[in-house]
């Protein structure tokens, strides 16, 4: 999934026009983006909601100097730091969410046969598991870089650390999902 | 498709389906609007937390023996709740239906009646200063009715019934018991003042504004029964009462209704409505969101989640089995934290005056915090025994529903001076 690239000339200056059309395009990566995070369906939809809250509110603040989906992410990184950093919410943070291991048929894509979809199913749950087992620096660059399709130069900037730390924890994030998967009978 | 977009699209299938949707759009776009909500300044919380583990740890100190009788037997329960206090033999105290028949106290309909006078001056009497009924053991104690003396710093067991399910107290010193379809009301020293009994239903909620104002009980999570000046039952599966002017809010999960004198003032349809309510400082809280209860305008919404429970004009709180958070009236945006230690789940919360209990269970017993509205701990104490429920009366006195329908008090003398 690439991202769809709104030029931020492009944006209307009035942020009562610009965030729905933000969170129509973005609202849905935006809470998976805090999911990946905060391992909690309803802490991640708070804190999307609060993420275009705050775009809403610091709208004239937004420059364009990165690209408009760089900005929100980098809101929504911060606020989910935020969250899972404050004392009280540590012991909320669930360290597994059922319901991400739960899939209905609807989503079986109708040319999938039977097995295909339960082979398919199956390593796609394998492979969040691991994601989401892993240390939160590793599991942010890897969910940007791979599911949020980010380079690692954009990771750099929205994580606030250096583009070689960003390629050094894909390369041990790689390494430990390698490990999870192969322990977990990846292969399957 | 490379391997990068086929894990990216592995990761996506996880979360098929589950969208922002427009519900979450439309939320964004109200709140936006609404006056921002300042959560505390790093500073600022960084010194509530250093004064906040000192408190806990001062609290923990004087309170470590007491701590300690977590794995206890009743013998040291007894010991350890009542620090410096002598054993004193107990009085027998009389069976309800002793009480009952001395004081000639009749059946009472819905609309509740007062205790007769005898029976007051029969407590009164059993509670008489010199009378060698305290320190009482709370985990020990059996019996029913029990009056005992209101002295500072007894831990004394108070009104009871047998199965007695919630307590619940109101802007002045006295309390409310309900248990079964009987909600009785008592005045601080533990004196039944008036019963109330529901017809058709078992009492699952209750709300007191003082001994003299009006109370309420949830029935069977459907209807909600007022009892006081405007008697009234509504359809509702929550309620709140406004300690203020006595109006009654009632949510069906839906709608939110607003009653005064009897009336319905507004009704408003939410959502996604919670169904747990509270008039906190000058809101009225459903959901994540705080009323006007005059009009019911929407003055902010936040992101606090847990049961709402009130605490001081300024503060109010939400408590889950693992958190309790606080919240600023003014704006919804969030004051301090409480977590529950490894191995401890928080079953009750009850603010009030200024004062927080947070009651936890731990193994078989029970552990209770007593904090003040800026999160300082003014009391910790273990219990060997569960301790079903709390609430703290608008003197500050925190009560405990005890196993078997007792009520004790923690002794104001063991509480941190605020």
């Amino acid at each position: 999934m690439s991202q769809s690239e709104v030029k931020s000339t492009e944006l209307p200056p009035d942020p009562e026009a610009a965030i729905p059309y933000l969170m129509e395009q973005y609202g849905t990566r935006v809470l998976h983006l805090a999911f990946f995070y905060l391992k909690d369906r309803h802490l991640a939809e708070d804190i999307a909601q609060e993420v275009f809250i705050k775009a809403y509110r610091q709208w004239d603040r937004f420059r364009g100097d990165s690209s408009v989906y760089t900005w929100l992410y980098k809101i929504t990184v911060n606020l989910c730091r935020d969250r899972a950093r404050s004392a009280w919410w540590r012991r909320m943070l669930p360290t597994d969410d059922p319901d991400v291991l739960s899939h209905g048929e609807s989503q079986l894509p109708p040319e999938d046969g039977p097995e295909d979809a339960v082979l398919r199913i199956a390593q796609n749950e394998e492979l969040m598991a691991a994601v989401m087992q892993l240390p939160d620096a590793y599991r942010e660059a890897i969910v940007l870089y791979y599911y949020q399709e980010l380079s690692t130069v954009e990771i750099a900037e929205i994580t606030g650390v250096s583009d070689n730390t960003i390629k050094t924890r894909l390369f041990r994030a790689r390494a430990m999902l390698k490990g999870h998967l192969t322990k977990g009978g990846g292969g399957r | 498709m490379t391997e990068r977009t086929d894990i990216g699209n592995k990761l996506g299938d996880s979360l098929k389906g589950w969208e922002f949707t427009p519900a979450m759009k439309q939320q964004v776009l109200q709140r936006a609007k609404m006056p921002e909500a300042r959560p505390g300044r790093p500073a600022l919380r960084t010194v509530a937390w250093s004064a906040f583990v000192a408190a806990a740890a001062f609290a923990i100190a004087i309170n470590l023996t007491r701590y300690g009788g977590l794995e206890g037997n009743r013998d040291e329960v007894t010991q350890l709740s009542l620090p410096g206090q002598e054993a004193m033999p107990q009085t027998p105290m009389p069976a309800p239906a002793e009480v009952t028949q001395d004081s000639g106290q009749r059946a009472m309909g819905a609309s509740g009646e007062s205790v007769p006078g005898s029976q007051r001056e029969s407590a009164q009497k059993m509670a008489a200063p010199d009378s060698p009924l305290s320190p009482l053991p709370i985990s020990t104690r059996t019996g029913h009715y029990e009056q005992v003396s209101e002295r500072a710093g007894s831990n004394s067991l108070m009104a009871v019934q047998e199965d007695s399910a919630l307590v619940a107290a109101g802007s002045g010193p006295g309390f409310a018991v309900a248990s079964g379809a009987q909600v009785m009301l008592y005045d601080g020293a533990g004196n039944p003042l008036r019963q109330y009994v529901i017809a058709g239903g078992q009492v699952t909620g209750l709300e007191v504004v003082s001994q003299d104002g009006p109370i309420a009980a949830g029935v069977d999570r459907q209807q909600v029964q007022l009892f006081g000046a405007h008697e009234m039952s509504v359809p509702g599966r929550s309620f709140a009462l406004s300690p203020t002017d006595g109006a009654m809010a009632v949510s069906d999960g839906q709608r939110v209704s607003l009653y005064r004198q009897g009336q319905v003032v507004w009704q408003r349809e939410f959502a996604e409505a919670s169904e747990e309510l509270l008039f906190a400082g000058d809101n009225l809280v459903t959901g994540s969101v705080a009323l006007d209860p005059a009009t019911g305008d929407v003055r902010w919404t936040h992101l606090g989640q847990g049961r709402p429970e009130g605490l001081s004009a300024d503060v109010f709180v939400r408590w889950g089995e693992e958190v309790v958070t606080a919240f600023r009236t003014a704006d919804g945006s969030s004051a301090w934290g409480f977590s529950a230690p490894e191995g401890h789940r928080i079953t009750d919360a009850a603010g009030n005056a200024g004062r927080l209990a947070i009651l936890a269970r731990h193994g078989e017993g029970a552990v209770l915090w007593v904090t003040d509205a800026s999160a300082r701990v003014l009391y910790v104490a273990g219990f060997a025994e569960p301790v079903e429920g709390v609430a703290v009366t608008g003197a500050g006195r925190v009560l405990l529903l005890l196993p078997g329908g007792k009520v004790g008090a923690v002794p104001a003398s063991e509480i941190i001076s605020q």
